[in-house]
Order: structure tokens, then C-alpha cells, then sequence
């Protein structure tokens, strides 16, 4: 099978959507911002066909770097949570393939919520997070 | 009814006794939602409590907008209140609903209240990781379960008939002051 070209993935931040930037040549991937779009399944749907081509395109290239993944949402909402985690998983399915992933789980200090949500992800999928707390 | 002075101060009155600071009654869009929001957040004391707020706010928001019923002629389908007293929040949301959906409703809500913070977590990640996103309101039911994992208490609920299909169902939420 031939390989797709792959180019990076860039989606400007909305109102209520977050900027979406997955570097191919970096390798770093950061979601940044507020997630509670109005329709979850057309919001999401460029961001996981790209994931799916992503998948394939770097478990047959292979890297020795490893992919950097910022999660910088302060807020998303519970529709979104099940796209986040497919985003997630697909991370998983990468590190399974031997490149290694690093989570960087941005939170403020004051939302404990924020943290513990970041902890069951780690705990589910068994990645590697590290936290980093914000204080404003 | 016609508004006079006396209505607009009765209900300022009763308002201010009641410690409401924010409230709307009728149809429910995406952007009266982002504007109730940046209300909410000027109007809130405490940044911690004001993030638990805020996300409990767009869930239970979020369902006025996708599933309040609006049937010919009713103009306030739905509303929202953000009330306070010395110790809590309080936010309750209120929308007609047909009367078949009281009672899967009613179970769910039961069981997220006997359920501990544990449980809920635990209930919650089951439905993340198992179960196939079905819909365009995509959560297939975490939204109240995430709204009770932010609030920490039991909910308030309750259903007022209406007319023989419909009735209202109303949604009270206390979130802390102090964390």
C-alpha cells in the first residue's frame, strides 16, 4: 500500500471551539482552548478521519522522537469527552506500535476537577502524563 | 399581563430576597448560552467555585438547548436560575418534557444520588470507554453524571404536570462555596 501524504493539521480556535494544531514535523499536537461545539459529530469528524490517516502513515514510517501531545483545554463538555477519548485511544494505539507518547496535562491549580480528570485518562489508557499546574 | 411599575418592583424585590443572580426564562440558543455565561462569571465570587459553576452550567445549558420540548404556542419552554445563600450556589434549570421520559429520567437521576463520588467516576468511565457515540448530543447520558461528579451534592428534581402528556421538569443543583 502506498503511503498517503500527510500534511499537518491546524484548525483555528472558535467561539466555542479550541485550536486544534498536530505538527508532523515536530511531532508535537496541542488542543488548546474551550470544547462545547454546537454539533460535536461535524466538529470532530476532520479532526478523527486525520487522526485514522495519522495512525497509519507513522506506525509504517516509524519515529524515534516522541510525539509531545499539550492538552490545554481549560473546559470541554461531556459531548465532546467521547471524541477526546477516541483521540486518546488512537494516541494508545500509536505507543502499542513503539513510538512513545507523552501526555502534557495543562490544568489551573484551582480546578481539582480538571486534574482528576486528566488522572483517570492516565489510569485508562496507561500513558505516560505529566501535569502541569497554571496559576493565574 | 401588562408590565407596570408595580410588577418590575415586586419582581426585583422578590429577586433580591431571594438572592437570585441571574435568570432567564424562554427559548434556550447557543449564543443566550455563551451570554449567560460571561454573566455567571462577572457575577461569581471565588475563582474555584466559579470553574465548577461554569462547567455545570453548560451541561445542564447545553440540555436546555438540545432538549427542551416546544410545542406550538409556548413561548418559555425552558429557564435557568443562579441563586445564592451564605454557605451554596444554586443552579436550577426547568423544561417541559413529555410525560413517557419521566420515568428513564427519574431512575437515572435516583441512582446518580445514591451513588458516591467513586461510583460515579467509575459509572462514568464505563460509558467512555464502552459505549459507541449514538447520537449528535454524543454524551449517550455523562452529562449528569458529570454534573454531579462537579457538584459533590445531591440533586433536587422534580416533575409538575402540565396537561395529561407533558410536564415540567425541574432541576436543582447546590454547588460549594467553600473547596
Amino acid at each position: 500500500m502506498k503511503l498517503l501524504n500527510m500534511e499537518s493539521l491546524k484548525i483555528e480556535r472558535g467561539d466555542t471551539t479550541p485550536l486544534v494544531e498536530f505538527n508532523l514535523e515536530t511531532m508535537e499536537f496541542l488542543l488548546e482552548g474551550i470544547c462545547r461545539p454546537e454539533n460535536v459529530l461535524t466538529y470532530f469528524e476532520p479532526v478523527m478521519k486525520w487522526l485514522d490517516a495519522y495512525v497509519v502513515w507513522i506506525v509504517e514510517k516509524g519515529s524515534k522522537k516522541i510525539l509531545d501531545f499539550h492538552f490545554k483545554l481549560e473546559y470541554y463538555n461531556s459531548s465532546s469527552a467521547k471524541f477526546i477519548f477516541n483521540i486518546f485511544k488512537n494516541l494508545k494505539i500509536i505507543q502499542e506500535n513503539g513510538i512513545n507518547i507523552t501526555m502534557f496535562w495543562f490544568y489551573d491549580l484551582l480546578d481539582e476537577d480538571l486534574l482528576e480528570s486528566g488522572q483517570e485518562y492516565e489510569k485508562i489508557l496507561g500513558l505516560n502524563f505529566q501535569y502541569v499546574a497554571l496559576q493565574e | 399581563m401588562n408590565i407596570n411599575s408595580q410588577f418590575a418592583f415586586e419582581t426585583h424585590q422578590m429577586m433580591d430576597k431571594t438572592s437570585i443572580n441571574l435568570s432567564f426564562s424562554g427559548e434556550f440558543s447557543s449564543d443566550l448560552v455563551t451570554m449567560l455565561l460571561l454573566m455567571a462569571k462577572s457575577n461569581i465570587r471565588g475563582r474555584s467555585v466559579m470553574k465548577k459553576i461554569y462547567k455545570i452550567m453548560i451541561e445542564g445549558l447545553d440540555n436546555l438547548t438540545k432538549h427542551s420540548l416546544k410545542d406550538k404556542g409556548d413561548k418559555f419552554p425552558a429557564m435557568f436560575i443562579l441563586a445564592h445563600d451564605d454557605d451554596f450556589y444554586y443552579l436550577a434549570t426547568g423544561n417541559k418534557i413529555k410525560n413517557k421520559e419521566i420515568s428513564p429520567l427519574q431512575e437515572k437521576l435516583n441512582k446518580v444520588n445514591e451513588l458516591s463520588k467513586v461510583e460515579l467516576r467509575n459509572w462514568y468511565n464505563e460509558i467512555l470507554v464502552n459505549e459507541d457515540i449514538v447520537s449528535d448530543h454524543g454524551g449517550a447520558g455523562l452529562g449528569i453524571i458529570d454534573m454531579a461528579l462537579k457538584s459533590g451534592n445531591k440533586f433536587g428534581f422534580d416533575f409538575k404536570e402540565i396537561d395529561e402528556n407533558h410536564s415540567f421538569f425541574t432541576l436543582k443543583i447546590k454547588v460549594g462555596e467553600a473547596t
